[in-house]
């Protein structure tokens, strides 16, 4: 692993946006393939808009993001081929069934031509209801559209996954069977990058640990250090600490 | 409480800037509108001023209404100039504006901006209303303060009527300050009278739009799906109804073309007429059979043509857009009992001539002068009588009815 | 992957609340406004085909003592535009005929009259639904385009994939547009169906190719709207404040410029009205008239003597000889006094309109629904095209009664120095049962589009620079 190249990379990434706030301070950040890592801080730290910056919704100041090498400002389709992306509140085509919704997030994924099958097997991967498959996402619950949200990312079957606070307002079942499918993927090789709030969850998924606070990644931790560390008095500590200087 | 809240749909208004741009939309199509038709007017009333008839000429012929500034209606219908021959009445157009690109778009009166762009901005209003708040969230909020739902709708409302009519009156009576700067335009005490009847109706229509689009707007769940069922609403109200009316009377009532049978005994009448000269009683005999055999074939078909008005008035009325529509032409003078009005007064005109007149052709005198046709307006309470009373309280009952609908509707309000 | 993104949008709208609805606007009515617009067609062609015939009957029982009476009125009749069942245009302010006379023409009554009651309420014609209710439709459907799109994150859901924005944007607009296009189509060929059942005259001449110009104009026409209400959005960060710029944006478009263009026309070039015109001409031919009158009974003194001449008249005489050669002089002096005259005044007065026209034509370009309003009204027959060739056809057809009838006639009107007016008749013969019949050239298909095209212009603009517009705001659109 440690030899392996980053799928994802921030190098030297700052954001300063046109009121003057400088939301991102030379950011450098890797995650390599088989590796979640999980981005705290509160909330305004810049972890949306690292993200932000990865997908190329706008672009940065100073610095490169790469998704498996391509410099993503540079060749952004190139690089969007390999990333998928689950957003804090999933929000999908309402008149559409859960599986369209699939069908046509596939195919802007490039995986066209699946079979019906295709996609209730992945549905029934992350443990959506049966009857749900071909009803209209309209009146799904979070919980379901986050479930929904996962599979788009799964069928499309990119080396790297982008989530913003994918378990935010989810009841804890929920979420508790969202981190499980994000453990397979782990497993399966995918570079996972994941901001959130909740600490004790990314305590226990997480291979890696990031703390941002004012725009700069402040803390880093491996999982073994994590033991030895209370993840929880850390990050509260650094909370009410000194704001940081400029 | 009820006023709290008003306040501050006043205050979200103002600072709103769909109400600026409501606002902005309210001043241009008003003042346009007076700025347009007054130029109409006055280059009717110089066209007027060249073709009046000159005393002793047996013609019938109106100057235009200055109220038609406001609806114009059927003034020019009005306008249209009537001879009279020994053999009957020949209508002709009368004055006009040169003004031929009407014909491609409506006459942009201030009726037709209230009745067409009004109501379609006081129903996007109304409609925002509940579902802009639930969709804030701002709903919940406020019920959840133990204020009871009546006096938010109420409330909404109030604040709703004043942010839209204030600054309409306002508009209105700037355009009309500017008119009267017009010398040749003074407004009598009837016609001021008229002018804020008119102005009355139409608040009642356009908050009856308000209250309509509250109502909708309770009874749908997404706002954005909903705009095309306002939409639709709005068009069939404002468009399709008051035509529908048209179209089922005609196929009810039938009405004769007497138009061609007429044309056909002229021809041979004016022959006779011009041939027969000096053969004293029988031609004044053959001229009085012809001018009664006339007056036969235009009551028959007046009376059916006036059924025919009639039923699809009656069935037009179904939306309150048409009945206002009645209403206003009919206070400010163009409408349709109006020119049924001037219609009797020539005949009575004809009446009154036609003995002289054929006497004088048939004993081929010198043509003779005849006393001048005056025309007086109906008076407002005749013009009550005869309709428009029907029509405000007609439009005022869909009022309150959609008013207490509304109320009701969102008094059963589902917040969640 | 345009093709995946033109099926999604497609079938989002036709899932949703608003295509149902819209079609049931659509189907019911459009095909409404074109059966009114028929039944008003039908009866306004049974009324043209009667009077035809009365004033048939009416010619073809003249005699020469009409004429030199001076009582000739023949009337010439306009048809009915058969396309008027798309829209009115200046159909009811046209005259339905115009009456031929020794002095001139004069307009009948137009084809409003009695009916024009019914107006009070505004009317409803195809054109007239697709410019108020189509172009609102089109701006609101397009208005969350994209503003409600990224409202729903769906945009960024689609933007984290590898796929182009200008592609997003194309197939955004294609599938909008056919959600809006299908259902129109529908509505359209059931109208066509139920003027086909009603006996409208649908196959003849160039009847279907003005359908189908009439069907591709409205097209292009709701693509235009559709287009502008993207850019609007594409403009605006929330769905909610593009629906009020939309209302800004219809009602000026609508409303405002196209009255405007006329007002500030008017106010640039103001022209005199035809009766101010009309009434000057005949002052002036009374005067010339009167002049003429005058010199010819002095004239008739100098030649026959203060007793006048003699009747029976000797045809060979040589008083008379010298007579009809004066007579022949003074006449026609007077004939091209008049016309050099009034032939100034009409030069000028049309030189005038046509400049106010041009103007009011040009500013009321700006906005597409005018130019639209024109044109179509041009491709059915009822545009400012028919009113030329109206107008054209009768003058055409005066002088042509002027050379045949009315010139025939010779009624010569003497006022003799000592007061006494003499009028002397002198008939030509004339071919009553032959006399020119009225008829108006109507204007071609290619005729309506080459008169339009500053039109076509405006529209075509109306379609590129929205669009360029919206593709330009969007590729920068602020997706977060």
């Amino acid at each position: 692993m440690p030899d392996q190249k980053p799928i994802l990379k921030a190098e030297d990434l700052s954001k300063r946006y046109e009121d003057g706030v400088l939301a991102l301070d030379h950011l450098n950040l890797e995650v390599r393939g088989g590796e979640v890592y999980c981005l705290l801080g509160a909330n305004g730290a810049g972890k949306t808009t690292t993200i932000n910056l990865f997908l190329n919704f706008i672009p940065p100041t100073t610095g490169t993001c790469y998704i498996n090498g391509i410099d993503v400002t540079r060749d952004p389709l190139e690089a969007k081929k390999y990333v998928s992306f689950v957003s804090e509140n999933v929000m999908l085509y309402g008149n559409f069934t859960a599986r369209q919704n699939l069908d046509f997030f596939a195919k802007l994924g490039g995986k066209a031509n699946l079979s019906k099958e295709a996609y209730y097997q992945v549905m029934r991967r992350v443990s959506l209801q049966e009857k749900a498959f071909e009803q209209r996402v309209k009146n799904f619950s979070k919980g379901m559209r986050q479930k929904l949200g996962i599979s788009i990312a799964i069928i499309k079957d990119a080396p790297a996954i982008l989530l913003d606070e994918p378990t935010s307002g989810l009841d804890p079942k929920a979420a508790e069977e969202f981190l499980e499918i994000l453990a397979e993927l782990k497993k399966e090789g995918k570079a996972i990058l994941m901001s959130t709030h909740d600490i004790f969850r990314a305590k226990d998924i997480a291979d890696r640990v990031g703390i941002m606070k004012e725009g700069r990644l402040v803390m880093e931790r491996t999982r073994e250090e994590l033991q030895y560390e209370d993840l929880v008095k850390i990050y509260i500590d650094y909370m009410k600490s000194e704001p940081l200087t400029v | 409480m009820t006023w709290t809240i008003a306040q501050k749909e006043i205050v979200s208004n103002l600072v709103s800037y769909k109400f600026f741009v409501v606002l902005l939309l309210t001043i241009v199509l008003v003042l346009t509108s007076f700025f347009i038709m007054h130029r109409d007017f006055k280059n009717r009333l110089s066209d007027y001023q060249v073709i009046r008839p000159k005393p002793g000429d047996p013609i019938a012929l109106l100057p235009p209404n200055p109220l038609s500034i406001m609806a114009k209606g059927l003034d020019e219908a009005l306008a249209r100039s009537y001879e009279i021959s020994p053999i009957g009445i020949t209508v002709r157009a009368g004055q006009k504006s040169g003004n031929i690109i009407f014909s491609l778009f409506p006459a942009p009166d201030f009726l037709y901006v209230v009745r067409v762009v009004l109501s379609l901005v006081a129903l996007l209003f109304g409609f925002d209303q509940v579902s802009q708040e639930k969709e804030k969230g701002t709903l919940k909020l406020m019920l959840s303060n133990g204020l009871s739902r009546s006096k938010i709708l109420l409330g909404k409302w109030i604040g709703n009527f004043l942010s839209l009519s204030v600054p309409f009156l306002l508009v209105t009576l700037l355009g009309v300050a500017f008119l009267s700067l017009d010398p040749d335009i003074h407004f009598s005490s009837e016609q001021t009278l008229r002018f804020f009847l008119i102005l009355f109706l139409t608040l009642v229509y356009i908050t009856f739009f308000l209250s309509l689009g509250i109502l909708i707007s309770t009874l749908t769940k997404r706002a954005a799906s909903s705009i095309v069922i306002l939409l639709f609403i709005w068009a069939l109200l404002v468009f399709v109804i008051p035509n529908l009316g048209t179209l089922l009377a005609r196929q009810i009532v039938n009405v004769p073309s007497v138009r061609a049978l007429s044309e056909k005994r002229q021809q041979v009448w004016t022959r006779e007429v011009l041939f027969s000269q000096g053969e004293g009683s029988k031609l004044a005999d053959h001229l009085r059979t012809i001018g009664d055999e006339n007056d036969r074939l235009d009551e028959n078909y007046r009376g059916k043509f006036n059924r025919l008005v009639n039923l699809s008035k009656n069935i037009n009325r179904l939306s309150p857009a048409a009945s206002f529509v009645y209403a206003v032409t009919d206070i400010a003078g163009t409408g349709i009992s109006e020119e049924n009005s001037l219609k009797r007064e020539v005949v009575r005109y004809k009446d009154s001539i036609i003995q002289d007149m054929i006497s004088t052709v048939v004993s081929n005198s010198k043509i003779k002068e005849y006393p001048a046709f005056g025309y007086n307006y109906r008076s407002l309470s005749s013009v009550f009588a005869q309709g428009a009373l029907f029509d405000s309280a007609w439009l005022i009952f869909f009022n309150i009815l959609f008013f207490a609908l509304s109320y009701f509707a969102f008094v059963k309000y589902d917040v969640r | 992957m345009l093709k995946t993104i033109i099926k999604k949008e497609l079938l989002d709208n036709v899932f949703s609340y608003r295509f149902p609805l819209f079609s049931l606007i659509c189907v019911l009515l459009i095909p409404l406004g074109m059966y009114v617009n028929q039944v008003s067609y039908a009866k306004r062609l049974r009324d043209y085909s009667e009077q035809m015939r009365l004033a048939g009957e009416a010619v073809s029982a003249l005699k020469i003592q009409d004429v030199m009476a001076g009582t000739v009125a023949i009337k010439g009749f306009r048809p009915p535009a058969r396309l008027s069942v798309f829209t009115q245009g200046f159909e009811s302010t046209l005259p339905r005929f115009y009456e031929f006379t020794q002095d001139g023409f004069r307009p009948g009554e137009s084809s409003g009259g009695d009916e024009s009651i019914f107006s009070v309420q505004g009317k409803v014609d195809f054109v007239f639904l697709v410019q108020m209710l189509l172009s609102l439709i089109g701006l609101l459907f397009a208005s969350d385009v994209i503003a409600g799109e990224k409202e729903s994150g769906t945009l960024r859901a689609m933007l984290s994939n590898s796929l182009p924005r200008d592609k997003i944007l194309i197939g955004k607009i294609a599938g909008g547009y056919l959600a809006l296009w299908l259902p129109f189509i529908i509505a359209f060929l059931i109208g066509i169906i139920i003027l086909i059942v009603g006996s409208f005259p649908f196959f003849g001449g160039d009847t279907p190719a003005r359908i189908l110009s009439v069907f591709l104009s409205v097209s292009l026409f709701m693509l235009i709207y559709f287009t502008i209400g993207t850019m609007v959005s594409s403009s605006s960060a929330k769905a909610r404040t593009s629906v009020v710029a939309i209302l800004l944006v219809w009602a000026s478009l609508q409303l405002i410029i196209p009255k405007l263009s006329d007002m500030v026309a008017r106010i640039v070039y103001p022209v005199r009205t035809n009766t101010e015109v009309s009434l000057e001409k005949s002052l002036l031919a009374r005067s010339i008239d009167t002049e003429t009158a005058k010199e010819l009974g002095r004239q008739l003194d100098l030649v026959f003597g203060a007793a006048g001449p003699k009747a029976p008249e000797d045809e060979n005489s040589p008083e008379q000889k010298k007579w009809n050669s004066v007579k022949t002089r003074i006449q026609q002096s007077a004939r091209e006094r008049k016309a050099r005259q009034f032939g100034a005044i009409e030069e000028t007065y049309q030189q005038q309109k046509r400049r106010q026209q041009n103007l009011a034509v040009n500013l009321s370009l700006i906005s597409p629904s005018a130019a639209f309003a024109r044109f179509i009204a041009d491709i059915c027959g009822t545009g400012e095209l028919e009113r030329t060739k109206y107008i054209e056809a009768v003058r055409a057809h005066q002088n042509a009664l002027d050379n045949e009838l009315f010139s025939k006639v010779d009624r010569t009107v003497m006022i003799r120095p000592n007061g006494e007016t003499m009028l002397a008749f002198h008939a030509f013969p004339v071919d009553l049962k032959n006399l020119p019949k009225f008829s108006i050239a109507s204007a071609s298909l290619q005729d309506a589009f080459k008169e339009n095209w500053r039109s076509l212009i405006s529209l075509a603009f109306w379609l590129i620079a929205p669009f360029a517009v919206a593709y330009v705001r969007f590729i920068k659109y602020d997706v977060r």
